[in-house]
């Protein structure tokens, strides 16, 4: 007898403490701590050995943690993760599928081991996705076969949807046909577990994203924040005045070369464009600060000090 | 406790090699006793006499059972094409059921479901099994069609009877004659039975050993490797313990000690009540062998040691990205 338990929207759906998976002296997750509520888009950043695949084996129970504990809907990840994962859907990074079966085969396997995959559904998907099903996989290509796998786990009608670079090996037409794909989990109350390299995919669909840096969280970062905030670069011609007090304390200017410029401000356009309109400026450009400026923040100063 | 789909999925699996294996054994059984049924008993015996006598601790039965026709046609359990394939399926499927899962990538995708680490490992490990003894029961099917289709040549020489006796003599010089006779007057094929049963408790046990090896490797080749070492090192020293008797003690770091067809056979068709024997003794009292309960049971304890440990330690080891 299972365990029956159906995650409120009050409480956090994932919550992650001190999360560590250690081999021997290498860190591969280092007291990783998050809660991810309900309903949300949740985006995972970071270069390959970062740690975000570890840290989707260990929220799945794959490892066993060193240190610290992960929950799903209240299960312990490693120790309930059969009641875990009776509440999850999971799409690994480089899907393997059973060779000698055909397409349709695939999606049968499935919908028997877990009676909420909708056999019917997954077909619907498969035709969504433009995927011939009667090939064996086998002769699949890798696109062919990474969309039968999204086939398969987006059957499954579960409240966390954890899709690890879900996207990879796929064509531009078909990326944006799995993307709505998940927006439509999410209108449905479904929270999405999304990890990628590709950072408009990341702007374009998570509420929410980690970076993550030699198996540490070091930033968490809300995306309708991060869409406030704006990079100005321009060519100042005299001694730029003083920012408002109520922008003093989180702008950020600093030199980018021997001409220009760059103003970092968190806070609205507003008053921002209201204080430039006093500056001395010449070939003012002004931009979103987008996921990469923050990634960079992050990733370039690792490389600085690699090198 | 199962899952239908890893049921269906382990059987699709394994179809193909079960299929091969299954006509493999079933075609071989049948020609063997066939061919037991072409070659006349005297001749075999005149054949058998040339060999040495001291051939003899080679074997596990007399020479002069063999000579019968049930000690020639129980041979057919030993036939290395018989023990190749009931070892192929059993150390080829039993690889597979971690490390061929995990090399192939293919667990990760089916561990994600709400299946336990346990329903995969005993699904796969039973139907292997259960692969097993159909094969076995096909190999005995083949030996039972052959015996009961075969006619065998019969010798007989002209006899003369003893003045005021019931007792007759043959005369070798005389004229011979030969007439057919059915096999399945000679030999009742359910004779057959321990020696099956004692070569399938032997698959079981390669199954079970190569499950656990599996289970702690996440390479199937690896896996494959350690298998097939583990059976020719028992196998060369199962070879040396009967080759020279300073090393006989050697008969108990082998499991192939446990596996004696013929001499359950021998030893059930001259009582019945030697199936239940733990021990098999020679006619002058010394120890000979583990009985067909012994060897039976002694498999299949060292099945279960095996199956658990290697279950115990799926449940907790880390499972590595597919590479």
């Amino acid at each position: 007898m299972h365990q029956e338990h159906k995650p409120s929207s009050n409480e956090p759906l994932v919550v992650v403490d001190q999360l560590t998976k250690a081999y021997g002296d290498f860190f591969a997750m280092r007291d990783c701590s998050l809660t991810i509520p309900c309903g949300q888009v949740f985006g995972l950043l970071g270069p390959n050995g970062a740690g975000k695949s570890t840290l989707l084996r260990l929220l799945l129970g794959f490892l066993r943690p060193t240190s610290g504990r992960a929950r799903i809907g209240g299960f312990d990840c490693y120790r309930q993760r059969l009641a875990a994962h009776r509440l999850l859907s999971y799409l690994p990074g480089d899907p393997r599928l059973f060779r000698t079966m055909s397409g349709k085969q695939v999606l049968k396997f499935f919908s028997q081991v877990r009676p909420d995959c909708d056999y019917q559904r997954s077909l619907r998907i498969a035709e969504r996705l433009d995927l011939n099903l009667s090939r064996w996989v086998l002769l699949m290509s890798t696109g062919m076969r990474q969309k039968l796998a999204i086939a398969a786990v987006l059957a499954v009608e579960q409240p966390l949807l954890v899709l690890d670079e879900p996207t990879t090996n796929l064509d531009p037409t078909v990326r944006g046909v799995v993307l709505e794909m998940i927006r439509e989990a999410q209108q449905a109350g479904r929270t999405v577990i999304f990890s990628s390299h590709v950072l408009s995919e990341i702007e374009e669909v998570c509420d929410r994203v980690i970076i993550l840096r030699r198996g540490q969280l070091v930033h968490d970062q809300s995306i309708s924040d991060l869409m406030r905030q704006h990079r100005v670069i321009a060519v100042p011609t005299a001694p730029l005045p003083d920012p408002p007090s109520e922008m003093a304390a989180t702008i950020s200017i600093r030199k980018l070369d021997d001409q220009r410029i760059q103003i970092d401000s968190p806070d609205s356009l507003h008053s921002l464009l209201r204080w430039l309109s006093d500056c001395p400026l010449r070939d003012v450009q002004i931009q979103p600060i987008g996921l990469r400026a923050i990634y960079d923040r992050f990733h370039s100063e690792e490389e600085a000090k690699d090198v | 406790m199962f899952n239908w789909g890893l049921i269906r999925k382990t059987i699709h699996e394994g179809a193909i090699l079960w299929l091969s294996c299954a006509l493999g054994l079933f075609a071989f059984a049948w020609f063997r006793v066939w061919v037991v049924g072409k070659i006349d008993s005297q001749r075999f015996k005149q054949i058998i006499e040339l060999l040495p006598k001291e051939w003899e601790r080679f074997s596990a039965v007399e020479f002069d059972w063999l000579i019968s026709y049930i000690g020639r046609t129980s041979l057919t359990l030993e036939e290395p094409m018989v023990i190749l394939l009931i070892t192929l399926w059993a150390v080829v499927r039993g690889s597979d059921v971690v490390s061929g899962e995990l090399n192939r990538g293919t667990m990760e995708m089916v561990l994600a479901q709400p299946v336990s680490r346990p329903q995969v490992y005993w699904t796969q490990a039973l139907i292997t099994w259960l692969g097993l003894a159909f094969l076995c029961l096909l190999l005995w099917v083949g030996m039972a069609i052959a015996v009961e289709t075969t006619v065998i040549k019969e010798t007989s020489y002209p006899e003369i009877r003893i003045p005021f006796t019931y007792q007759k003599l043959p005369i070798p010089w005389g004229e011979t004659e030969t007439q057919l006779v059915p096999m399945r007057d000679v030999i009742q094929s359910s004779k057959f039975l321990p020696g099956v049963i004692n070569l399938f408790f032997l698959g079981g046990f390669l199954c079970s050993l190569n499950t656990l090896i599996s289970s702690l490797d996440r390479y199937r080749w690896r896996t494959l490797g350690i298998g097939i070492a583990m059976y020719f090192v028992a196998a060369m020293l199962k070879i040396a313990a009967m080759a020279t008797p300073t090393l006989l003690f050697l008969k108990w770091f082998t499991f192939f000690t446990l596996l004696e067809p013929q001499l359950h056979i021998k030893s059930i068709e001259e009582n019945a009540a030697a199936a239940w024997n733990w021990g098999l003794y020679r006619s002058t009292g010394e120890w000979n062998n583990l009985g067909p309960l012994g060897c039976n049971l002694a498999l299949l304890a060292l099945s279960i040691i095996c199956l658990v440990i290697g279950s115990r330690w799926f449940q907790r080891r880390d499972l590595p990205a597919p590479l």
